[in-house]
């Protein structure tokens, strides 16, 4: 059943698909940071309702498995786009890409998790600081 | 309606999905223990250096904190059967449940020793002379001066395990188990595929419930033991 050999050939085909991941990863945490930036700038401001909104948001993504962030954003993307571009007067026969899929839902993944990393660590500046860099 | 969701169906699937959560909550509960169990040998090992399987408990915890829970899962589901059919064991009959609780354990009892090994270390070295010096066993030292001092430390870290692991439990429909993610294929199945997303957006709330309910638990227990550990400081 178990062949060394056969294990040394997938490890080899296998290894081929590694730069893609790598540098899908690269870009999924790129797009995190700057949008768990901007919402931890935004939460930062207090804007009423958009922090209840945001806060809600964070909750909602870091409380869900992310194989089911990935299959929700691969069956509402399309329904999103006809939406937007169509507005939704054409039946949807829109396919998207399933790595615009991937980047797209793992990058709103880590955005929650980034956004509470920079929130804190916004937060962990002294105010006197701010202050100062006010000061002429 | 929003982006074609049918949000009654939405609530339907929810309520057929509420079946489901109580086996999932016990596998999830049964890894948690168990991997808590692991964990504290893995640590026993550790600080003991124990020869040879010191080296053994490294080689494992860097390969489980390195890999992905699925590759866990297809690799105890498919590899262990193999494995232990050489020696003569025949598991081949056993449940799909025991390969999932098996696979989790061993990622999460990984995790969990790296929570608890820096809360151990983190304890003073005067804490243990401390003890020594007014002759407690080994037994009475952890169980009176040493644990109750790494519990505020540990359940932050424990509490994101736990979270984990029921985040982990969402990847185990692939080896056939009807958890909530089973049971939302099948439901799927029976629906010739037509409402897919309702389906996994009544999945994504369970678990979002479930996950919000856990972590009101844990900032309970967080709360309650940082106030025991202030009262030991200032008495």
């Amino acid at each position: 059943m178990f062949k060394l050999n056969l294990l040394f050939e997938d490890i080899f085909s296998i290894a081929t698909v590694i730069p893609s991941t790598l540098f899908l990863a690269f870009v999924i945490l790129i797009t995190g940071i700057l949008i768990g930036g901007l919402l931890a700038v935004f939460r930062l401001l207090k804007i009423p309702l958009l922090d209840k909104l945001i806060l809600g948001y964070i909750s909602f993504v870091r409380g869900i498995p992310l194989i089911i962030h990935l299959y929700i954003a691969y069956y509402i993307l399309p329904n999103a786009f006809n939406a937007i571009f169509n507005e939704g007067t054409e039946a949807s026969g829109i396919t998207i890409s399933p790595v615009l899929t991937i980047i797209v839902a793992f990058s709103l993944y880590t955005s929650a998790g980034q956004s509470e990393n920079i929130r804190a660590a916004l937060l962990s500046v002294e105010t006197g600081q701010i202050e100062a860099g006010f000061r002429r | 309606m929003l982006l074609g969701i049918d949000f009654i169906y939405v609530f339907e699937v929810l309520i057929k999905l509420m079946k489901v959560v109580p086996y999932t909550l016990l596998i999830m509960l049964v890894s948690g223990i168990f991997g808590l169990i692991l964990a504290i040998l893995i640590l026993a090992i550790r600080l003991n250096k124990t020869k040879g399987l010191n080296m053994a408990v490294g080689i494992y915890l860097s390969f489980f904190r390195s890999t992905p829970v699925l590759i866990h899962l297809f690799l105890v589901y498919y590899g262990l059967p193999i494995l232990l059919d050489k020696i003569g064991i025949d598991i081949s009959s056993w449940s799909k449940s025991v390969f999932a609780v098996l696979s989790l354990t061993l990622f999460n009892g990984a995790y969990i020793s790296e929570v608890l090994r820096p809360a151990y270390l983190a304890v003073e070295m005067g804490q243990h002379d401390a003890a020594d010096s007014i002759g407690l066993t080994k037994l009475k030292k952890l169980q009176r001066i040493i644990i109750p001092q790494m519990i505020p430390i540990v359940l932050p870290g424990l509490g994101n395990a736990l979270i984990d692991l029921i985040k982990d439990t969402s990847v185990l429909f692939v080896i056939g188990l009807v958890d909530i993610m089973g049971r939302a294929k099948l439901l799927i199945a029976n629906d010739y595929g037509v409402q897919k997303l309702e389906v996994y957006i009544a999945a994504g709330i369970i678990y979002w419930i479930i996950i919000k309910i856990f972590n009101v638990i844990v900032s309970r227990f967080e709360e309650k033991y940082q106030l025991a550990d202030n009262q030991n400081l200032s008495g």
